[in-house]
């Protein structure tokens, strides 16, 4: 499946870009890019580790959920009687048509409308309609629903359409350290999706996300002025920015210690004071280090590459923060559109009056009618704009040279700490792992 | 079976159900207010929006998921795009007059179209179930033509000292998959 000589000019221009970031400057007509946006369908996302469902979402034999693999690919990720979850392509072998249109169900079987091949909910071909009258007989064995490499990582489920891609567990890597303050800290339930379209490119929100505390103090200004968050940006700039070179990132913010602004009540996020309980099970479940790490900080926003994004955050509406969680898929619809899919996430033994009380401060900061996210999409509509502005213009670019007066804290083979929060050179690490990927470095 | 799925469909069957007409002359004070809320909305008269919120107002607003016809109409009640109170409200309506609200400032135009309004006994004397159709209309900016927000309300009103207020309003969206970027308005 070669990209032709079309991707090969795209290459140069490329390790071009590549060259701009290693001094943090990164050209501005890359991000809405109509030809890298068919690159990227090529090698980008048909080789990584695409999250498309929780267990949670699926408890249950026969339960099902339709999702996307990047732009177009839909699979299906269910539940199949024999308990095992399974993630296949929405694809009837006899000619592609979906065989389920529904978002989610409970299915024994999924039949296709277009000549009635029936389908267990493990794959198997169970049925073709008057197969001896029409079609003559048909290979059960070989006409399954098309499986794809699933792997799933403390409840999360991703899939892989490229059975050479490294396991799940390389591909996260050491980054799995900072995933388990999501994944593996209590029991999570995740909350059907919420989706709604977006004029930007998918990275534009990806960019910002996990490296951006910077940010709050003018886009959400006007939440800080009705006390949504704490005035003094001192209490965000100290924290932790961390970079994969698998193209991971996450960032804590806040810091218990060092005289930040906030009482030590807040640490982590408020939890203390709503529910303690979930304090006493991440002691459990983490490692001692883990635990202080997520105990220590506000934890702030993480992307698994390359459009997968976690949050754990907290509002305040004049008393106490309320925290709370959500994750993000970009699903890119154009160069220039995206759909957003947002799950709200609560731990599941928590008491039901936090978990109403955390979903309500989710729903009103960053799900589509939320107080934050309005005035984050002015931004990330109006940067993705100017990207196609200055497509001719190929020396306009952006700067990622911020918090570079802040020391390194540690490296190891795959991560680099930062000790600040924010450290341009985080979403620097995340653009070149896409460069890497789209000139078939990976 | 995870969330995904309210058997009850309790939210359709409120809007389903059918109750008893109101007289002539309070349909029309219905209708008449129901207007009037429209154009302060339209008009950006946000504050005075609120004086029509009753103290213990509930506010909610639901997406829809695609569901087969079997399981019912697809709205998961656990997890509505909006859940608001007076209070709440009244924060979204300051955030809006702060100089900070970029998305919204310049401000979206929007046109509150109502239609199929049918005024029907409430629960309680001096309350009415108002339902009815809207479409919010929405100019923002450079875009080439206009967004649709079309969806269903149920209101329950309140005369409260000769005023007619909104107690309850519950609105069902027809989208599964909302299309305006940020749902910055009020519905």
């Amino acid at each position: 499946m070669g990209a032709g000589s079309w991707a090969s000019g795209l290459e140069a221009e490329l390790n071009s870009v590549r060259d701009s970031l290693k001094d943090g400057l990164l050209p501005h007509w890359v991000l809405s890019d109509p030809r890298l946006f068919e690159l990227e369908k090529i090698r980008l996302w048909p080789r990584v580790w695409h999250f498309v469902a929780h267990e949670s979402e699926v408890p249950g034999k026969g339960d099902f959920v339709r999702r996307y693999l990047g732009p177009e690919t839909q699979v299906l990720v269910t539940r199949s009687d024999d308990e095992k979850v399974r993630v296949f392509l929405n694809f009837c072998r006899h000619r592609g048509n979906s065989v389920v249109t529904s978002d989610c169900g409970n299915a024994n079987t999924f039949t296709c409308s277009y000549h009635g091949w029936t389908y267990a909910n493990d794959g198997r071909l169970l049925g073709v309609p008057l197969e001896d009258l029409f079609y003559g007989k048909v290979d059960r064995e070989r006409t399954g629903l098309i499986e794809l490499r699933s792997s799933t990582y403390n409840g999360l489920i991703f899939a892989n359409l490229d059975k050479r891609a490294e396991p799940l567990e390389d591909y996260l890597g050491e980054f799995r350290y900072y995933l388990d303050l999501f994944t593996k800290r209590a029991e999570f339930q995740y909350y059907p999706p919420h989706r709604w379209l977006v004029r930007m490119n998918w990275k534009e929100e990806v960019d910002s996300f996990g490296n951006d505390p910077y940010h709050h103090y003018t886009t959400h200004r006007s939440m800080i002025e009705l006390g949504g968050r704490p005035p003094n940006p001192a209490v965000q700039a100290l924290g932790n920015a961390v970079a994969s070179r698998k193209g991971h990132k996450f960032g804590t913010s806040g810091r218990a210690a060092r005289g930040s602004a906030l009482p030590e009540s807040v640490f982590p996020a408020f939890y203390p004071v709503w529910a303690p309980k979930v304090v006493e099970e991440a002691r459990k479940r983490l490692s001692q280090d883990q635990f202080q790490v997520w105990f220590n900080h506000l934890v702030g926003p993480m992307v698994v590459f390359p459009n997968f994004a976690l949050d754990q955050t907290w509002v305040s509406y004049g008393g106490t923060g309320i925290p709370f969680i959500f994750v993000r898929v970009y699903r890119p619809v154009s160069p220039r559109l995206t759909e957003v899919w947002s799950w709200f996430v609560v731990e599941r033994d928590a008491p039901e009056d936090f978990k109403r009380a955390s979903y309500r401060a989710y729903a009103s900061s960053f799900d589509p009618a939320g107080n934050f996210i309005a005035d984050d999409v002015e931004n990330f509509e109006n940067v993705t704009t100017s990207s196609a502005g200055v497509y001719n213009v190929r020396e306009v670019e952006d700067l990622y040279r911020g918090g570079s007066h802040r020391p390194v804290l540690r490296r190891t083979e795959e991560l680099t700490i930062y000790d600040t929060s924010f450290r341009e050179e985080v979403a620097v690490s995340y653009w070149l792992r896409w460069i890497d990927y789209l000139t078939g470095r990976v | 079976m995870g969330l995904y799925f309210n058997e009850a469909e309790e939210i359709a069957r409120e809007f389903i159900e059918r109750r008893e007409g109101v007289s002539e002359s309070v349909r029309s004070e219905v209708e008449d207010f129901l207007y009037r809320e429209a154009e302060l909305l339209d008009w950006f008269k946000f504050d005075q929006w609120l004086d029509l919120l009753s103290e213990d107002l509930e506010y909610l607003v639901f997406s829809r998921v695609n569901v087969k016809r079997a399981r019912g109409y697809g709205i998961p009640k656990e997890n509505p795009i909006m859940v608001e109170d007076k209070k709440s409200l009244t924060v979204r309506v300051r955030r809006l007059n702060t100089i900070y609200a970029w998305y919204e400032d310049p401000p979206s135009r929007t046109m509150h179209a109502i239609s199929n309004v049918r005024v029907l006994k409430g629960e309680r004397e001096g309350e009415v179930v108002a339902k009815s159709y809207v479409v919010l209309y929405r100019h923002r900016r450079d875009e080439a033509g206009t967004e649709e927000l079309p969806y269903l309300r149920r209101d329950v009103l309140r005369l409260m000292e000769g005023e007619w207020r909104i107690g309850k309003r519950h609105v069902v969206l027809i989208h599964s998959v909302i299309p305006m970027s940020a749902l910055s308005n009020l519905y």
